[in-house]
């Protein structure tokens, strides 16, 4: 099967076209400026050249928590640097009603403290990401990235973005002045595939 | 040394800016971000706030101000979650972020009193843990009285 898929041959397609698949929970706490299933299509968009296809399997609203005030504008660690997670972040991070082994959480928040269009750090064992309010059409496939193991893709010259490329999914320059469908390389698709949470569909 | 507002968005327009480095731009950067406070939609007067309270010296208090009146309160959080980088707390903004209608607002100003304890806040905290509707928001203020000068 060719990747890209036209809307035809999706629709055509026997069973799940994809061969392998990650599955999605979201937890809203506050909605994204940018709408979840305009941030939805346009990972899919990106994920599906690399033959992963995105299952969402819950959608939960967490108005109600506990500590709602103080995990609605969360608290992370500077920069976000793997495994690294701040109090409110494992609090907000135990909320995982519906998640099966293996599967990602998407928590959407107001804001997050330093101010961050998303945030891929997670609690050992709970893997997921936060998205802010602020964030950009492409800022969950880009935080779900992370989560998958990617990293900022190299020659930007960050964190001065000299020569940023916005052709890419990946950029640490900044999702929100991406034009067009942007990319992923193969050694990127080797490490979302190779990842223990895109599961076979 | 010069810096052009385009090396500013360079730093802000990035979805996990960093913001140590970006404070690097120093004071020159200040009054692109006070524009960017000014004019900027939501995620760029926030970004351009916590930068400001990152470069930090008086000047950077404009920036702060000027988003502690935002009628926009994912601007005012910012403002309020900036507070904690200023190596001084700025009596006159803390005091308006701790009487925000916005419950998130009240909560980020008071974690920002946790970090240094400063002086001249204690009976607007008491009057806090006594009133404000939220109770998490009373719990902390609680938990801060006795510990204020």
């Amino acid at each position: 099967m060719q990747f890209p898929l036209s809307l035809r041959a999706f629709i055509r397609a026997p069973t799940c076209p994809f061969s392998r698949c990650i599955r999605i929970h979201l937890k809203v706490l506050t909605s994204p400026t940018v709408a979840i299933s305009n941030m939805l299509v346009r990972m899919r968009q990106v994920y599906q050249t690399a033959d992963i296809g995105v299952e969402v399997t819950s959608r939960e609203s967490l108005a109600g928590i506990p500590n709602f005030v103080g995990l609605n504008d969360l608290a992370v660690v500077p920069n976000c640097p793997s495994g690294a997670t701040t109090n409110q972040q494992n609090q907000l991070f135990q909320n995982r009603n519906n998640v099966g082994a293996n599967e990602i959480v998407v928590y959407f928040v107001r804001s997050l403290v330093p101010v961050l269009n998303g945030c891929a750090s997670f609690p050992a064992g709970n893997p997921g990401a936060v998205v802010a309010q602020i964030a950009s059409r492409w800022t969950t496939g880009h935080e779900v990235g992370h989560v998958l193991g990617l990293s900022h893709i190299s020659g930007e010259n960050a964190p001065a973005c000299t020569t940023p490329d916005f052709a890419r999914l990946m950029t640490g320059c900044g999702t929100g002045n991406i034009t067009g469908i942007p990319t992923i390389v193969q050694a990127e698709i080797d490490t979302m595939r190779g990842s223990n949470l895109a599961n076979p569909c | 040394m010069t810096v052009t507002m385009k090396e500013v968005r360079a730093y802000l327009d990035q979805d996990e800016p960093d913001y140590d480095a970006a404070a690097k731009l120093g004071p020159d950067a200040l009054p692109h971000l006070l524009l960017l406070v000014t004019e900027g939609e939501s995620g760029l007067a926030s970004k351009a706030t916590y930068l400001a309270a990152t470069i930090g010296g008086d000047q950077s208090l404009a920036p702060i101000e000027q988003a502690a009146a935002s009628n926009d309160p994912v601007v005012r959080v910012a403002a309020a979650g900036a507070l904690g980088r200023l190596q001084q707390m700025p009596t006159a903004i803390t005091q308006v972020l701790l009487g925000d209608p916005d419950p998130g607002v009240r909560y980020l100003s008071l974690q920002a009193l946790k970090i240094r304890y400063p002086v001249g806040f204690k009976a607007k905290v008491r009057e806090i843990s006594q009133s404000d509707p939220n109770v998490d928001i009373r719990a902390i203020a609680m938990e801060l009285v006795p510990r204020l000068p």
